[in-house]
């Protein structure tokens, strides 16, 4: 009854959606590793990230794939500058105390955004490459040009992150802090230089997650709201601090939910994480790939 | 209960100065504009204080938004469906939050912290489709509902605006001298005892699963009255925007701003916090005020972490602080 290119056709979506997701969880999942926080305005970063892109676009007609490099450097700096002056200051009080930072910081961006963007472009934006139109014809499989350059973007600064935290020295501290913080401390790592080294690469990532949202979507300044909390679900089924189950989570997540619109309605998209995620705490609430610490 | 009522003897006293305070006012100021933001002040001091009292327990929604919908709704259709009269729709309307409480308690009972920040931060959404989409028949889907009022027919827009002040400032007060008599009843204290160690707690024989339930039950019933209340006075309108993040994050702003914890707390950091609001938004506009509530989120977590209310009653000579808990 259902033509398997209708199917491939979904699960390919499913794919493209699901390394936003993919991005949001193992930024967030790599900065709670080390640094036992997590970011509530991850989704407002991401946002930022894909204006950028788009305001470099948009304004100096810069190609896009070349503007999201400088928008993941800009919100990279911008991660760093927030551990530095906010996060760290906080550290060793309350929990709540970060949390409610981070709620801060939603409001700070968000609507920094939205002061910008909204007097010009109004409700939505969507940055446009120049292959927008273009299509691979696979026969069975409309393929677009952007879909394959976004897969292949994403796919290579994953592969840079696994050989930058599982080849360089920097990468072993990383994940030493994430391991044990105190032990790293005494080994000589400067933490405090790896917090704000994984605060900038997660902010990056999401600034990446941001553009890639935004050649697919229309956004406006308020959309990284629900991607973040999507995020959040898979993190948690994939276990915090785990980036192999933030990887497989953000990537399966985005896989199921794009079967579940096509065969649920696309009314549920969203709710859809809030069920798993209660499924997920009801069976499993320790997540799918723990990490053994 | 003679013990209580001896301990909560000074909240009686705050009570009896917040209540008389205001009326008074009323008596000198007939200003409609700043009668409708006091309005404001003493509903959203409700809410505040409902968040308040599951914090109390270490429970620290980010998803209030959910209660305070759902008794706007459950009240406003009890009112236009069910016929009953919204003064008495807005305290049978806050049951649905109340068991939603329960319900999302029950859900997050072995979560903390980060944990419980995201679920409850991610339950607003599921509410939200809940209402448009599944029981979109009755709630009008995007366009949300109209509410009548809570005063009958009648009365002049002054008299009804006097009278939502009245009894917005009642409720307030109420809820206020409730919050203080369960914070200082045995419960405030298995309350507080979780907060501060919930392993301990259980350790010495407090019933962690209970308290905690109960915790979100009450909160999610004050939030829930202040969401009917809102709705039958202020907005006379719902609409499924309700259950937006900025909802769930006023009443941490308000109660931080107060101070975390004290009864009184909320409902100071809710006049502060609106004060400011109103200025910026007649000198800025609406996004600048928001990022201005947002660095003052900031600044207060940063440098006054236990909020102003300690600061203020230091300043007032330790006038009923010795109930407010120190750490957090």
């Amino acid at each position: 009854m259902l033509e398997p290119a209708v199917l491939l056709q979904i699960l390919l979506w499913g794919v493209i959606i699901g390394s936003v997701y993919m991005l949001l969880a193992t930024g967030l999942t790599l900065i709670f590793g080390v640094m036992k926080v997590v970011n509530f305005a991850h989704g407002e970063l991401m946002m930022t990230g894909a204006f950028l892109t788009f305001l470099l676009w948009h304004a100096l007609g810069l190609n896009p794939y070349l503007g999201i490099f400088v928008s993941m450097a800009a919100v990279g700096l911008v991660g760093v500058v927030i551990e530095r002056v906010g996060f760290r200051p906080l550290r060793g009080s309350a929990k709540i105390n970060e949390i409610f930072f981070s709620i801060a910081l939603i409001l700070i961006l968000q609507n920094g955004l939205a002061r910008i963007f909204v007097p010009t472009f109004r409700e939505y934006a969507q940055i446009r490459t120049p292959y927008a139109t273009a299509v691979i014809d696979l026969g069975f499989l409309n393929l677009r040009y952007d879909f394959v350059i976004l897969l292949l973007l994403t796919w290579a600064i994953m592969l840079g992150l696994y050989v930058f935290l599982f080849r360089t020295g920097f990468g072993r501290e990383v994940r030493g802090t994430s391991q044990n913080r105190v032990a790293s401390m005494l080994m000589g790592v400067n933490v405090q230089r790896i917090d704000m080294l994984s605060f900038g690469i997660g902010s990056a990532l999401a600034a990446l997650a941001g553009s890639l949202y935004g050649i697919i979507n229309p956004f406006s300044p308020y959309a990284g709201t629900m991607p973040a909390i999507k995020a959040f679900a898979v993190i948690i089924l994939g276990g915090l601090g785990s980036v192999p189950g933030a990887v497989v989570g953000g990537l399966l997540y985005g896989i199921v939910e794009s079967f579940a619109t096509f065969f649920l309605g696309g009314s549920w998209r969203d709710a859809f994480a809030f069920v798993l995620l209660i499924l997920v705490l009801l069976i499993r609430p320790e997540g799918i790939f723990r990490e053994g610490a | 209960m003679t013990s209580l009522l001896r301990r909560i003897r000074p909240n009686l006293a705050i009570a009896l100065f917040m209540f008389g305070l205001p009326a008074l006012l009323l008596a000198i100021m007939h200003e409609l504009f700043i009668v409708q933001i006091l309005t404001f002040v003493f509903i959203f001091a409700i809410y505040a204080q409902s968040w308040n009292l599951a914090a109390h327990s270490g429970q620290h929604s980010l998803g209030h938004a959910t209660f305070l919908g759902l008794g706007g709704y459950a009240s406003i259709l009890l009112a236009t469906t069910a016929g009953l009269p919204p003064a008495a729709a807005m305290f049978v309307g806050p049951l649905i939050p109340a068991l939603a409480g329960l319900g999302l308690g029950a859900l997050c009972l072995r979560l903390r912290e980060w944990y419980f920040d995201m679920v409850t931060f991610g339950s607003t959404a599921i509410v939200q489709v809940l209402i448009v989409e599944q029981f979109g028949w009755l709630t009008n889907r995007w366009d949300g509902l109209d509410a009548p009022r809570l005063l009958p027919a009648g009365f002049s827009v002054g008299q009804a605006a006097l009278g939502n002040y009245l009894v917005s400032l009642a409720l307030m007060v109420a809820t206020y001298v409730a919050v203080a008599a369960i914070m200082k009843s045995k419960v405030g204290l298995a309350f507080s005892t979780i907060h501060d160690n919930e392993l301990a707690a259980h350790a010495s024989g407090v019933n962690v699963r209970g308290y905690r339930l109960l915790a979100m039950t009450l909160s999610g019933y004050l939030a829930g009255l202040a969401g009917a209340l809102n709705g039958h006075t202020l907005t006379r309108h719902i609409s499924p925007g309700v259950f937006g993040i900025e909802d769930s994050i006023w009443p941490l702003l308000y109660s931080i701003a107060g101070g975390l914890r004290t009864p009184e707390g909320p409902i100071l950091g809710t006049f502060i916090v609106r004060v400011v609001w109103e200025w910026a938004l007649r000198r800025l506009g609406g996004f600048e005020s928001l990022i201005i509530i947002g660095l003052m989120l900031a600044l207060v977590v940063t440098f006054f972490p236990r909020g102003l209310y300690p600061i203020a009653a230091r300043a007032l000579g330790g006038l009923g602080a010795r109930g407010a808990s120190g750490s957090r």
